[in-house]
């Protein structure tokens, strides 16, 4: 059971790291091209959307690719 | 409603309302420990803060829930619910320092990663009594996590409205786990009954408030309308039966429809708020505006637009007047589509 | 427009006079409700007991080494304020037992067994029962006092027992957490025996006092992760028994424990 809970748990922890380096690139780069009014949005803003962007990243990476194909 | 987002949207009622939330917060965690340093001056300070933030997310959590409830039975509740999710990330905070402190008291330092520590120290899952509390309160914490993250209206768009409004509703499989978690858990150990009756009591509260408001709720929907039709037209109620700019709410053929008097005419819109699916049957005509009871979001009632700058849009449908009697027609029209509002004739 | 007056909108400025007047009362309420909670919360818990974590100050203890059946140190008379019990079961720092650092140690001082040492470690003691926490690790070793092997400690007869109770931790029982018995620290007790920290059986004598009794296998070999299923659980065993110094050991089959 313990190297069955050690799998998940890895694979959740990478999952995660990802979503830390996504969401730094994303809320710095990508979210106005993504939900315009973001545009004038300031830096706590960001700050408050870090945690959940890195829960949800796939998400917005998926839109990123969407709208830069668009 | 805002045309760009900003952190946090303060105004006068939400400054108010957060300086009592933790003054009523910071008063518990006082009152608690001072009492704790009166009475059991040798308990150690991990075991204070783990039960004092405990004690406090719990009971915050239950008011969480009830607001909603509460609100519907009585309108004079709805400015708690108004700033409810900084309730809800308040209540996260505390719950976090509890998880924190419980993760790092119990399971660090010892011969295994601490989560997967939590996991597999105890493994009776097959148990009730033993059962492993500790999983349940991990579970807890990220699904409140889940929901605190995505307060924001960012993820509501992003998300959906749909999306959001499931992905909160999981506070209440929040909210099981942690009432088992308390149960399995220190209930086991801190055994005296009157700890049985506040976490039944509070169970039974708000189950109960549930349930009553369901009812309630069920009453006031003016039911499934399958007879008496006309040209696609449902009979829906009396005009008699508006008052002035408030509404009258009916359920026809999957559609959830809020029907408007003001100024001499009659406006059909869905009864359901783009925001956080606040129901807008029950709110008001405010300068000219359907007004969300919830949070005051608005929308004009002969398009179903919000006002410039605004950009929300909901559905609207086709209403009209026979003798005294208003029929709707439940086939929606798109988002924002103007329909020519029907005049209020009495006979 | 006494209608909308009493419609309340949140981002107006003022909340309607019938909302105001409501909370009002509602917070009063609420906010007298508060610490009446807190006090029923506070006041039914189970007591907590006075015992002793010098956390932050270590002691240097003198006295005999000796690692049967546990890792133990056997005060020099006058080394520890009067009361305070002379057997100290020695642990590691964290979750762990002291043999990883006793057998660092012994790389490089050669064997300890049976020699006069001085340790430095962190205190933790309550209701007669003494350990000492090698905080320093393997800087918690100061030196040996006397080469002098001393013979192993005097063990009394055996006697057969059957008794019943739970299984903690003397770590944190004995005064690093409180409460350090009970399902609430299950997981702690279980990381702790599982890390090397020998396990006690607590259990009532006659007059309703607590014993203890250190466990260790059938061939009388420290006893650890067999045990791991019963911590924290109502058990009952039998086996035979013998003392030491002040500590009862008691040999137990792990086949023939039974949960209550």
């Amino acid at each position: 059971m313990e190297s069955f809970v050690i799998i998940l748990l890895s694979i959740f922890g990478v999952y995660l790291a990802l979503g830390v380096l996504f969401s730094i690139i994303y809320l710095w780069k990508g979210i106005s091209k993504v939900d315009s009014k973001t545009e004038e949005s300031g830096f706590f803003f960001k700050i408050l959307l870090f945690p959940g962007m890195c829960f949800f990243w796939i998400l917005f990476l998926m839109k990123w690719m969407k709208s830069s194909n668009a | 409603m805002s045309d760009n987002y900003t952190s946090i949207l303060w105004n006068k009622q939400k400054k108010r309302y957060d300086m009592i939330l933790w003054a009523g917060i910071v008063l518990l965690l006082l009152s608690f420990t001072a009492f704790q340093f009166v009475l059991y001056k040798d308990i150690t300070v991990e075991t204070l803060i783990i039960r004092a933030t405990a004690l406090t997310a719990i009971v915050l959590l239950h008011i969480i829930l009830a607001i909603g409830p509460l609100s519907r039975i009585d309108s004079r509740f709805l400015p708690i619910l108004y700033n409810r999710r900084h309730l809800g990330v308040s209540m996260f905070l505390l719950a976090l320092i509890h998880s924190a402190f419980s993760i790092i008291q119990f399971h660090v330092l010892g011969d295994t990663n601490p989560i997967v520590s939590v996991f597999t120290s105890n493994i009776k899952y097959d148990s009730i009594s033993e059962f492993p509390f500790q999983t349940l309160g991990f579970f807890s914490i990220i699904i409140l996590f889940v929901m605190a993250a995505t307060s924001h209206d960012f993820w509501l768009r992003n998300l959906s409205p749909k999306v959001w409004k499931g992905l909160h509703m999981s506070v209440y499989l929040a909210y099981a786990m942690i009432i088992l978690h308390v149960a399995l858990g220190t209930l086991q150990y801190e055994s005296h009954p009157v700890y049985w009756v506040l976490l039944i009591l509070g169970f039974v509260i708000i189950t109960g408030l549930h349930i009553f408001t369901g009812i309630i709720e069920r009453r006031r929907l003016n039911g499934d309308k399958t007879d008496l039709i006309e040209n696609g037209f449902y009979e829906v109620c009396s005009v008699r039966d508006l008052k002035e700019n408030c509404a009258t709410t009916v359920f026809v053929n999957g559609e959830n429809i809020a029907i408007f008097k003001y100024d001499g005419k009659l406006s059909a819109v869905h009864n359901v708020c783009k925001h956080q699916m606040g129901p807008l049957g029950e709110g008001k005509i405010i300068d000219g505006c359907i007004t969300c009871p919830w949070h005051g979001y608005q929308y004009r009632p002969e398009d179903g637009q919000s006002p410039p700058p605004f950009t929300e849009k909901i559905k609207t449908y086709e209403v009209k007047m026979i003798n005294d009697m208003i029929w709707v027609n439940p086939s929606p029209k798109q988002e924002g589509t103007f329909v020519e509002p029907a005049k209020v004739k009495t006979s | 427009m006494k209608e909308n007056n009493k419609f309340y909108i949140g981002w107006k400025d003022e909340i309607p006079t019938r909302h105001a007047v409501f909370l009002k009362k509602l917070l009063i309420a609420i906010f007298i409700l508060i610490p009446m909670l807190g006090f029923i919360v506070v006041y039914f818990q189970k007591p907590f007991n006075s015992f002793n974590f010098e956390f932050g100050n270590t002691t240097t203890i003198t006295g005999i080494y000796y690692d049967s059946p546990i890792p133990m140190l056997f005060a020099d008379e006058g080394s520890l304020e009067r009361g305070l019990s002379r057997d100290i079961v020695l642990v590691g720092y964290g979750k762990f037992g002291a043999k990883g650092i006793i057998e660092n140690i012994e790389a490089t001082e050669g064997t300890l067994r049976g020699k006069k040492i001085s340790l430095n470690g962190t205190l933790i003691y309550g209701d007669g029962k003494m350990l000492m926490e090698l905080t320093k690790k393997e800087n918690s070793f100061v030196e040996i006092v006397s080469n002098n092997a001393q013979t192993s400690p005097t063990k009394s007869a055996f006697k057969e027992v059957s008794v019943s109770g739970e299984i903690i931790d003397p770590k944190c029982y004995f005064g690093v957490m409180k409460p350090g018995e009970g399902k609430i620290h299950k997981s702690c007790a279980i990381r702790c025996i599982s890390g090397g920290i020998p396990p006690v059986l607590k259990t009532k004598n006659a007059q309703g006092e607590n014993q203890y009794y250190l466990l260790v296998d059938q061939d009388g070999n420290p006893i650890n992760k067999e045990v791991l299923p019963f911590v924290a659980e109502q058990i009952s065993v039998s086996g035979k028994t013998y003392k030491v110094f002040n500590w009862n050991v008691l040999y137990v089959d792990v086949d023939a424990v039974r949960r209550m």
